[in-house]
C-alpha cells in the first residue's frame, strides 16, 4: 500500500510555559470552556511549526487544546478508548491498518474537534452540533514496517477514511537500557 | 561525609569512595539491531585514608535486538583488566520500557557468567528499574536537563556461595541531542551483608552516552 504522507515525520518539543507567557486569546477560549481542573500550558516546536497546547481532565477524560503561537484556536482532542470510536469508522480504521501493516497495535485514540473556535465551544459546552463542526479521528499505532517497529500517528476522518500519517521520532533510551 | 553518614551495618565493614568515568556508544543497525560498546573504569580515591587507586578497566560489546516497540534482547560479552588479569564475562539482558506521562521507566533483567582463572565462575542475576525524569515539560528534548534514579538488586552464587548487592543510583543529566546526554551523579554498592562483611562503595560517576 501506498501512503501520501508517508515520508512525513512528527517530533515535537514540548516545554512547560506559565499562563502569562501564553496569548490572551488562547487564555480567554479556555476559560469560557467551564473547565474541572487547572490547565497546564505547554508550548510545542515541531519541525516546521510551532503550538500552545493546554492540557487537563475534565469530566473523566483528557483534554488537550490546541492554539497557534498568535492564539488562534486550532483544535480540541479528547482521548477516548478505540471502542468508542463510530462502528463504523472503527472497522474502516482496522481494515486500512490491517492492510497497511502486517502487525500493528493501537496505542492511544483521540477525537479531534476542529471548525472554529464558536462551533467547538458551542459543541462541547451546550452539546449544539453545528454544520460546521469537523471530527476526526488521531490515532497514535506502533507498527512493524520493513521489519523494523515504528510509532505512527494517523488521522482519520469521522467516517474512517485515512487522511494521513506521519512516523513519530522516538526518545532514545539507551542510558537507561544499559 | 558521605561514607561517614551510611549506616553501620555488621561489624566488619569497608567503605570505599571512588570515580566511575563511563562511555557508552550505541549503533543502530537495520532491521532494529543495533550493537552497543561500553567502556567503563574505576578508580578509588578513599579506602582507610585517602589516595588514589586505580582499580580496573570494563570493555563491554553487546549486540541487541528490538523485539517489540518498547523491548530489547542482547547478548554480549565483557572483558575487565584488574590486577594484571584478564577476567571474561557473558552477559544476556531483556529491556523493556515503559512509558508514563512525563516519566520514561526502563525494566533490566539480566544474567551474566564471570570466568575468571583462579576463581570459580560466578553467576549473576539481576535486575534493575531506571527512571528518567525531564526537568522541563513531558518528554525530554534536546537541551534540556533531566534527572536519572535507578535502584538495582544482584543475587551472586560463586560456588556454594550466594551474595547480595544492592545498588542505587541518582544522576543529573543534560542531553545535548536526542542521542548525545552526560550524566553527573552518585552510584551507591552495597554487598556482603550476608557474609556480615558488608563493603559500602559510593562511586561519583561521570557518563556520556551516544547512539548514532
Amino acid at each position: 500500500m501506498a501512503f501520501a504522507a508517508s515520508a512525513q515525520l512528527k517530533y515535537e518539543k514540548e516545554v512547560r510555559v506559565k499562563p502569562s507567557n501564553v496569548p490572551s486569546a488562547a487564555i480567554a477560549f479556555v476559560d469560557r470552556m467551564q473547565l474541572e481542573r487547572k490547565v497546564k500550558w505547554f508550548k510545542e516546536t515541531g519541525i516546521d511549526r510551532s503550538s500552545f497546547e493546554a492540557k487537563t481532565k475534565h469530566q473523566g477524560q483528557r483534554l488537550s487544546i490546541e492554539f497557534s503561537v498568535d492564539g488562534r484556536f486550532e483544535d480540541l482532542e479528547v482521548k477516548i478508548g478505540q471502542d468508542d470510536m463510530s462502528g463504523t469508522a472503527h472497522a474502516k480504521v482496522r481494515q486500512y491498518l490491517e492492510s497497511a501493516h502486517l502487525f500493528y497495535r493501537i496505542k492511544k485514540v483521540q477525537v479531534q474537534y476542529s471548525g472554529g473556535s464558536d462551533t467547538v465551544w458551542e459543541f462541547f459546552v451546550g452539546g449544539v452540533r453545528s454544520e460546521l463542526l469537523i471530527v476526526r479521528y488521531e490515532l497514535v499505532v506502533s507498527a512493524k514496517h520493513k521489519g523494523s517497529f515504528a510509532m505512527y500517528e494517523y488521522l482519520f476522518s469521522e467516517e474512517g477514511d485515512f487522511l494521513q500519517r506521519a512516523r513519530i521520532t522516538l526518545s532514545v533510551t539507551d542510558n537507561i537500557e544499559y | 561525609m558521605l561514607i561517614a553518614s551510611i549506616p553501620i551495618l555488621s561489624n566488619a565493614q569497608s567503605n570505599e569512595l571512588g570515580l566511575l568515568p563511563r562511555f557508552n556508544i550505541n549503533k543502530k543497525l537495520e532491521k532494529d539491531w543495533s550493537v552497543n560498546l561500553q567502556i567503563e573504569s574505576r578508580n578509588e580515591v578513599v579506602e582507610d585514608g585517602l589516595a588514589y587507586d586505580y582499580v580496573l578497566t570494563d570493555a563491554s560489546l553487546l549486540v541487541a535486538k528490538k523485539v517489540t516497540l518498547h523491548s530489547t534482547l542482547a547478548g554480549g560479552y565483557l572483558m575487565r583488566r584488574e590486577d594484571g588479569q584478564m577476567i571474561h564475562r557473558a552477559i544476556q539482558q531483556v529491556a523493556v520500557i515503559q512509558n508514563i506521562p512525563s516519566v520514561t521507566l526502563a525494566h533490566r533483567f539480566s544474567t551474566d557468567q564471570t570466568f575468571e582463572s583462579e576463581e570459580r565462575n560466578q553467576v549473576r542475576l539481576r535486575y534493575r528499574l531506571s527512571t528518567q525524569v525531564p526537568l522541563n515539560g513531558q518528554t525530554l528534548d534536546p537541551k534540556e536537563f533531566f534527572l536519572k534514579l535507578s535502584g538495582e538488586v544482584l543475587n551472586e552464587w560463586q560456588g556454594s556461595e550466594y551474595g547480595l548487592e544492592m545498588r542505587a543510583v541518582a544522576f543529573l543529566g543534560y542531553a545535548f541531542q536526542a542521542g548525545s546526554k552526560l550524566e553527573l551523579g552518585l552510584d551507591y554498592r552495597l554487598d556482603g551483608v550476608i557474609a556480615n562483611e558488608a563493603r559500602n562503595r559510593m562511586w561519583i560517576g561521570v557518563n556520556y552516552y551516544l547512539s548514532i
